[in-house]
C-alpha cells in the first residue's frame, strides 16, 4: 500500500531536528521563565511611551528627589524627573544597544568564523591569530580603549561592544563549522559541484545555528551589562539620555536621602540580565544536551 | 614541563608585539591633540612645536613606536603628558591597590564558590541544590557596581560598619585597610563566586559518574575521602580554567568598583588618562593589563598540565 505523501512529511517532521527542539524548549522550565522575563523587558522597551506616566526628560522642578508616591511610583531624581518613566525608557536604550552590538559581532564574527572553517589553511591561520589578539584583551578594557579612541557616545558604545563579540563569534562559528565541513553531506554537495558560498550558507550555517543561538542570548545579556557599565563610567550614554548605567551613577550621589534614584535603575539592569541569562541556560540545556548536567 | 613553559612564553611574543602596535597606533588616533590639552586653551605655535619635540611627537610614527618599545625594555615607562610625573612611579603606588583588590576579590570568590559548588553537587537535585543554583544565577546577573552600591547603602550608610569609600594603606593601618577593602572585594568577588560555583558544581557532577569514583566507593572509602581524594582533584581542572578567566573579569570589574569606592588604583588612573587624552599613560596601562592577563592565562595552563598529566604532551 502506498504511503501518502503528507504522512511521510509528518514523519520527517517528527524526526527532523527543529520540531523536536521546539517541543523540548516548551517543556524546559528555565527557558520558559527566562523567555517570559525577556518578553516583558522587550515589551517595556517597545511600549515605553504608552506605559510611562511622564516624559523621561520632563523636569518637575518643584518635585526634586521626591520619594515614591502615586504620582511618581518610583520617586523623582535630582532634576525632578520621574524615575519610573526614565527606567521604562531606559529599556529601549539597553535593548537597542544589545541588538545592534550583538548583530555587529554576529555578522562580522560569524562570517569570518565560517570562512576560517570552510577555507582552512592560511585563511584559518590569519583569522584565528587576529581573533587571538582581540581575545587577549579583557573585554571591558577593550571596550574602554575603543571608546577612548572614538569618544564617549551611545553609538560608539554599540561599536565597542560589537568588537568584543567578534572574536567570540569567530570561535563559536568556526568550531561548529569545522565539525560540519567534514560531514559526508557537505562532501556530497561539494562533489555535485556546489559553490563554496552555497555550501557555507546551505549546509554549514544552518547546522551552526544551535550553538550560535545560545551564544547570542548570553551575548545580549553581556551587552546590556557592558552598556550599563560604560554609561556608569560616563563613557556611554550622555545626559539627559535615560540609560540605566548613567542613572545609577548620578543616583549614587543622593543615596543617603534618596536611595530610589540608585536602586531602581540597578534593579532594572539586574532583571534584564537575569532574564537573558536564564533563557540562555535553558536554551543550552535544550540545544546542546552534552552541556546539561 | 620547563620546555612547555618556554614554548608558551615564545608563543606570547607575537601576540604581545601585535598588541603593542595596535595599542600604539590606536592611542595616536584618539581625537584631540595632547599638546592642546597639556598647554591650555591658547598655546602659541612655538610652544606647541617645543612640546611636540620634547614629547617626541614630531618624529615619524614608526620611530616613536621603536623609541617607546626601547624605553619600555629598559624599564622606563615614560612621562604623563598632563602631570609630567613619571608613569612608573605613579603605577608603583597604584598597582598594589588594584592588585590587593583583585586578590582579595578572588579569595572571596574561591572561598565562597568551591565549597558551595561541592555541596550543591553532593546534594544534587535536592532543595539545597536548587537554592544554591538559583543563588548562583542571581549572583551571575548582578552588576558589580550595583551590588557595590547596595553594599555601601546597607553596610556603610544605614549601618556605618565599613567606610563608604576611600583607601587606607596597609602599612598605615592594617585593620583599616582590610575594612576599606571589604565591600569592594565583596562586590567583585561575589559575582565571580557565582560563576565559579556553577562550574564547580557541574564539574563535580561530571566526575561523580566516572568509574574510578565507583571503585573508590566500592572498596569502602568514606565519603570524605572519596570527595577530597578522588572527586575534587579531578573536578578542579575546569574550575581552575574558570578561575583564570575570572581574573580577567575582575580586572575589568576593577574599573567600576574602583569608581564606586573611590579607590586610587590603576583603573582610576586609566579613566583619568582617557578624559585627559594622556596617551602615554593609557597605552602603558593597556599593555600592562594585557601582559598580566596573558601571564595569568599561562599560569592557568601550567597549573592544569600539573593537575592533568595527560595534557603535558604537545
Amino acid at each position: 500500500m502506498a504511503v501518502s505523501a503528507p504522512s511521510i512529511a509528518r514523519q520527517a517532521r517528527v524526526r527532523g531536528s527543529a520540531p523536536i527542539w521546539v517541543h523540548r524548549l516548551r517543556g524546559n522550565r528555565l527557558a520558559l521563565v527566562g523567555g517570559t522575563i525577556v518578553a516583558i523587558v522587550v515589551l517595556v522597551a517597545l511600549l515605553a511611551p504608552v506605559l510611562a506616566p511622564h516624559s523621561p526628560y520632563e523636569q518637575f522642578t518643584s518635585d526634586q528627589l521626591v520619594g515614591p508616591s502615586p504620582t511618581y511610583p518610583l520617586g523623582t531624581d535630582e532634576f525632578g524627573r520621574d524615575v519610573l518613566s526614565r527606567v521604562l525608557f531606559g529599556a529601549r536604550i539597553s535593548i537597542q544597544v544589545a541588538a545592534i552590538s550583538v548583530s555587529i559581532g554576529l555578522l562580522i564574527g560569524g562570517t569570518f568564523g565560517l570562512l576560517a572553517a570552510y577555507r582552512g589553511g592560511a585563511w584559518d591561520m590569519a583569522i584565528m591569530r587576529v581573533a587571538d589578539v582581540l581575545f587577549a584583551f579583557p573585554s571591558l578594557l577593550l571596550a574602554i580603549a575603543v571608546l577612548a579612541l572614538l569618544g564617549p557616545s551611545l553609538a560608539n558604545v554599540m561599536v565597542a561592544i560589537g568588537i568584543i563579540f567578534i572574536p567570540i563569534f569567530v570561535r563559536v562559528t568556526r568550531a561548529a563549522g569545522l565539525v560540519i565541513v567534514n560531514e559526508q553531506y557537505v562532501e556530497a554537495s561539494r562533489a555535485s559541484g556546489a559553490s563554496g558560498v552555497r555550501i557555507a550558507l546551505r549546509h554549514v550555517l544552518p547546522n551552526t545555528l544551535a550553538p550560535l543561538l545560545v551564544q547570542t542570548t548570553l551575548a545580549i545579556s553581556y551587552a546590556i551589562l557592558a552598556e550599563a557599565s560604560l554609561s556608569f563610567l560616563g563613557l556611554g550614554a550622555q545626559p539627559p539620555e535615560p540609560s540605566w548605567g548613567s542613572m545609577l551613577s548620578s543616583g549614587r550621589g543622593f543615596m543617603t536621602f534618596a536611595p530610589w534614584t540608585a536602586f531602581a535603575p540597578g534593579a532594572a539592569i539586574f532583571i534584564a540580565i537575569l532574564g537573558f541569562n536564564i533563557l540562555g541556560d535553558g536554551l543550552r540545556d535544550v540545544l546542546d544536551p552534552r552541556m546539561k548536567v | 614541563m620547563l620546555r612547555y613553559i618556554r614554548n608558551r612564553f615564545i608563543a606570547m611574543i607575537p601576540v604581545l608585539v601585535g598588541m603593542s602596535m595596535l595599542v600604539f597606533v590606536t592611542m595616536r588616533l584618539i581625537p584631540g591633540d595632547a599638546a592642546v590639552v597639556f598647554l591650555g586653551t591658547k598655546p602659541t605655535p612655538e610652544a606647541i612645536a617645543a612640546f611636540r619635540e620634547k614629547a617626541g611627537l614630531d618624529k615619524p610614527m614608526y620611530l616613536q613606536y621603536f623609541d617607546w618599545i626601547g624605553r619600555l625594555a629598559k624599564g622606563d615607562l615614560g612621562i604623563s603628558l598632563t602631570t609630567g610625573s613619571d608613569i612608573g612611579t605613579e603605577l608603583a603606588t597604584r598597582l598594589p591597590i588594584t592588585a590587593e583588590l583583585t586578590l582579595l576579590s578572588m579569595l572571596v570568590a574561591v572561598v565562597v564558590a568551591v565549597p558551595l559548588g561541592v555541596i550543591a553537587a553532593i546534594r544534587h537535585n535536592s532543595i539545597v541544590d536548587l537554592g544554591l543554583t538559583s543563588l548562583g544565577m542571581i549572583g551571575l546577573s548582578l552588576p558589580n557596581f550595583w551590588l557595590g552600591t547596595l553594599l555601601v547603602y546597607f553596610f556603610a550608610i544605614k549601618n556605618p560598619w565599613f567606610p563608604p569609600g576611600g583607601y587606607i594603606p596597609f602599612s598605615e593601618d592594617p585593620i583599616g585597610n582590610l575594612k576599606s577593602m571589604a565591600l569592594p572585594a565583596l562586590s567583585l568577588g561575589l559575582v565571580s563566586a557565582s560563576v565559579i560555583m556553577r562550574m564547580t558544581r557541574s564539574s563535580m557532577l561530571e566526575v561523580v559518574r566516572q568509574d574510578y569514583v565507583r571503585t573508590a566507593q566500592a572498596k569502602g572509602l568514606g565519603q570524605r575521602a572519596v570527595i577530597t581524594g578522588h572527586l575534587l582533584k579531578n573536578a578542579l581542572i575546569p574550575v581552575i580554567t574558570v578561575i583564570g578567566m575570572e581574573f580577567g573579569y575582575i580586572f575589568g570589574g576593577a574599573f567600576l568598583v574602583e569608581a564606586v569606592f573611590y579607590l586610587p588604583g590603576i583603573a582610576t588612573y586609566a579613566l583619568l588618562a582617557i578624559n585627559q587624552r594622556d596617551y602615554p599613560v593609557l597605552q602603558t596601562i593597556v599593555l600592562l593589563v594585557t601582559l598580566v592577563f596573558m601571564l595569568i592565562n599561562l599560569l592557568v595552563d601550567v597549573l592544569y598540565t600539573y593537575l592533568d598529566p595527560r595534557l603535558r604532551i604537545g
